[in-house]
């Protein structure tokens, strides 16, 4: 077997032949601690896994923050050629397709307007905000209604009167996903996932109150309306049931169907088909179609927010100044195009707790980023920092214009549990000063800060590297567990 | 790494309410299910799997469903239970942000149905309440794949999907008949939703999944969870 080796700083290569039949080598973006962190956990052995699959280029990349997944590694950026056979595995979405962040900014300083009343904004947002597993959300749809949002994305609640026009514009592909296939997502998805619009789900879902704690690109922060002291919101979600079970079904047959197309996989969760088949058609029109509903539910979750601020603060939601900045998914496969070998091409990309980051001047960003490039949400593990980057043009050739997602886990949940109780671990944050709610006190700890990498560490290692650079640190006073 | 995180099972609670199994005459909803037994013909108890973690605030109730103490009174039914079930159970498999299950049975029914005590532990369905506030619900379930392992993830994916959309806990199993293409049986479902303490599982993946002989025992499975 060969070994990895160091090609420059921060950039590892994972030859072919580190498992048998890849077809390109494995490239991680990682600091010699956080590589040795994801030779131990085995997702190294994923990266070189993925490189397997039929029609991939380039390599098969991975962020700093990655960590052990099932089938692709969390982190995890596969392209493959859509005309020289590549294909489409819906593990290398996952089954929460569209999982993202949302970032909103607000005219609210932390000092003069908030810290004061942190308090009772969280209670009110654990009141308004609905949460952990299962249950209604705040907009629950009936069939039509979930077949509009399936393809609509955020035009179905703005059409309700939920959110205003300018969210649109600020979320990854203007919060509507084109080339959704509603009639690909099946009666049993609609029935688990139709009800659960505008919830937050469990596990590391979350929302929190933050303020701006260091501006580290001054020009960035202002195009994107962020200064210090300021108070924000950052949420983190997905598709809820309809994604998960979208993939359930997506997958099983295409599970079926590639041995008998010849494809084989090391691991059966990278079961995929070449993106020409129309079963990867259905998928990929479904998978569209669920990450509409994620947009949504960010979108109605956003909104949420905004009027449990309006209702503490005794003001109107037009007076507090709570825009968008950026909402962006870190789960799912776009058809894009990339130069290859000196030819553009079309690519199927994965990204599987992977940020698209688009540096400055690319045509697909709104006005507002054009110069800065696109903003990437980093949220970082509860109780610790967060970040702001802004896309690098460099990614483009490193990693087909992709960056990290967040801390990336470094710890079980079951071990993380068994280091410091859920109980224990509350009353450390709120010794430090973080207000806290949670549905769930005695997993609390699933989600510590020590049960994950250093999110500094990942957002520098990417900056370095040139996927993305930094904008903005954000500080969290409140945190809402999902 | 995986490591085990063994389970032994728990012993019954001395002085514990006895539950009953609450399913007796309960109304069969499901699609071909049928009364459950009095008393199983069947190599194993259910459920050996313990309790997957300590909680406290259980501690000196009543037994997890699945101890052999849960059905019939003082647990009458352990002198009727076969060796062959011995080693029976399941236990949690860590990885670093998901949950794998590890069950065994004598039989590839029993091993099945460990798994599925796995899912419920993992979403840690409640205590079944009282049996005369909620008997819960049976429903039938019934999947076909093109082999075992499809078999036991799409058994799992439909109770995981049984469990959401009624917003249920599964609180009882049994696996009739795998094979062929098919497995069936049923759970049943309690209301209320799974424990508030209980971790939320998105789906069951085919990472790393194992459904094997296990040489002496009857049937080894694994399969992990998107937690």
């Amino acid at each position: 077997m060969s070994e990895p080796r160091r090609l420059e700083p921060s950039v590892w290569e994972v030859p072919v032949g580190y498992v048998d039949g890849m077809r390109v080598p494995g490239i991680v973006f990682a600091s010699d601690e956080l590589f040795a962190r994801a030779v131990e956990d085995r997702a190294v052995e994923q990266v070189a896994n993925v490189a397997t699959l039929p029609g991939i280029v380039g390599a098969s990349y991975a962020m700093p923050d990655i960590h052990w997944g099932y089938g692709f590694p969390i982190g995890g950026v596969a392209a493959t050629d859509v005309a020289a056979g590549g294909v489409v595995s819906p593990g290398g979405v996952g089954f929460d397709i569209g999982c993202g962040v949302r970032l909103l900014r607000s005219d609210l300083d932390w000092e003069r307007d908030v810290r004061d009343r942190i308090g009772e904004l969280v209670h009110t947002l654990a009141r308004r905000i609905p949460r952990g597993p299962g249950g209604a959300g705040l907009l629950p749809l009936d069939r039509a209604g979930a077949d509009r949002v399936l393809v609509e994305g955020v035009r179905l609640p703005l059409a309700r009167g939920v959110g205003v026009e300018e969210d649109a514009a600020a979320c990854e592909d203007g919060g509507t996903v084109p080339d959704a296939e509603p009639a690909q997502v099946s009666d049993r998805a609609y029935q688990r996932g139709a009800p659960q619009l505008g919830s937050l789900g469990g596990g590391n879902h979350f929302l929190e109150v933050q303020v701006v704690d260091q501006v580290r690109d001054a020009a960035a922060a202002a195009a994107m309306g962020l200064r210090a002291g300021q108070v924000c919101v950052m949420l983190h979600t997905g598709s809820r049931g309809i994604g998960h079970q979208t993939c359930t079904d997506h997958l099983k047959v295409i599970d079926r169907l590639a041995p008998t197309l010849g494809i084989r996989v090391p691991d059966r969760q990278l079961a995929c088909v070449p993106v020409e088949r129309p079963e990867a058609a259905a998928y990929l029109g479904a998978m569209r179609a669920a990450a509409n509903f994620a947009l949504a539910n960010r979108h109605v979750l956003a909104d949420g927010a905004r009027r449990a601020f309006a209702e503490v603060l005794g003001r109107p939601v037009a007076a507090l100044g709570m825009d968008l900045v950026y909402d962006v998914s870190h789960n799912l496969a776009k058809l894009e195009e990339h130069e290859v070998g000196g030819r553009r091409r079309t690519l199927c990309v994965h990204r599987k707790g992977a940020t698209r980051a688009l540096g400055p001047g690319h045509p697909e960003l709104p006005d507002r980023y054009r110069q800065v490039g696109q903003p990437v949400i980093n949220p970082g593990s509860m109780g610790t920092f967060s970040y702001v980057l802004a896309g690098d043009r460099r990614a483009e050739a490193r990693s087909f214009a992709s960056t990290c997602h967040g801390a990336g886990r470094s710890m079980s949940r079951t071990r993380a549990r068994k280091v410091m109780s859920g109980p224990d671990l509350r009353r450390q944050l709120e010794g430090e000063g973080l207000v806290l709610a949670a549905g769930n006190w005695k997993l609390l700890s699933e989600e510590a800060p020590y049960a994950y990498k250093d999110a500094t560490a990942v957002v520098e290692t990417c900056e370095q590297v040139g996927l993305s650079r930094v904008v903005a640190r954000l500080r969290p006073a409140g945190v809402l567990k999902g | 790494m995986v490591q085990p995180e063994q389970h032994t099972p728990g012993p019954p609670a001395a002085g514990g309410p006895a539950r009953e199994p609450a399913r007796e005459g309960s109304a069969d909803r499901g699609r071909g299910g049928r009364e459950r037994e009095p008393a199983r013909e069947g190599p194993a108890p259910r459920g050996t799997g313990g309790p997957a973690r300590e909680n406290p605030a259980r501690r000196g109730q009543a037994p997890r469903r699945g101890s052999v103490a849960e059905r019939g009174e003082g647990g009458a039914e352990l002198s009727t239970t076969p060796p062959a079930g011995v080693g029976a159970g399941f236990e949690l498999l860590e990885h670093t942000a998901d949950v794998g299950i590890r069950a065994r049975g004598a039989t590839l029914e029993e091993a099945f149905e460990q798994a599925t005590l796995g899912l419920a532990e993992v979403q840690e369905a409640p205590d079944p309440l009282e049996p005369a506030a909620d008997p819960g619900e049976r429903v039938g379930v019934r999947v076909s794949a093109t082999d075992l392992g499809g078999l036991l993830v799409d058994w799992l994916n439909e109770v995981l999907w049984l469990a959401e959309t009624r917003r249920a806990a599964v609180v009882d199993v049994r696996v009739e008949r795998v094979g062929d293409g098919t497995a069936s049986g049923w759970v049943v479902l309690g209301s209320g939703g799974p424990g508030p303490e209980g971790t939320f599982v998105k789906a069951v993946t085919y990472h790393r999944l194992r459904v094997e002989p296990d040489p002496g025992r009857g049937w080894l499975v694994e399969v992990y969870l998107d937690v």
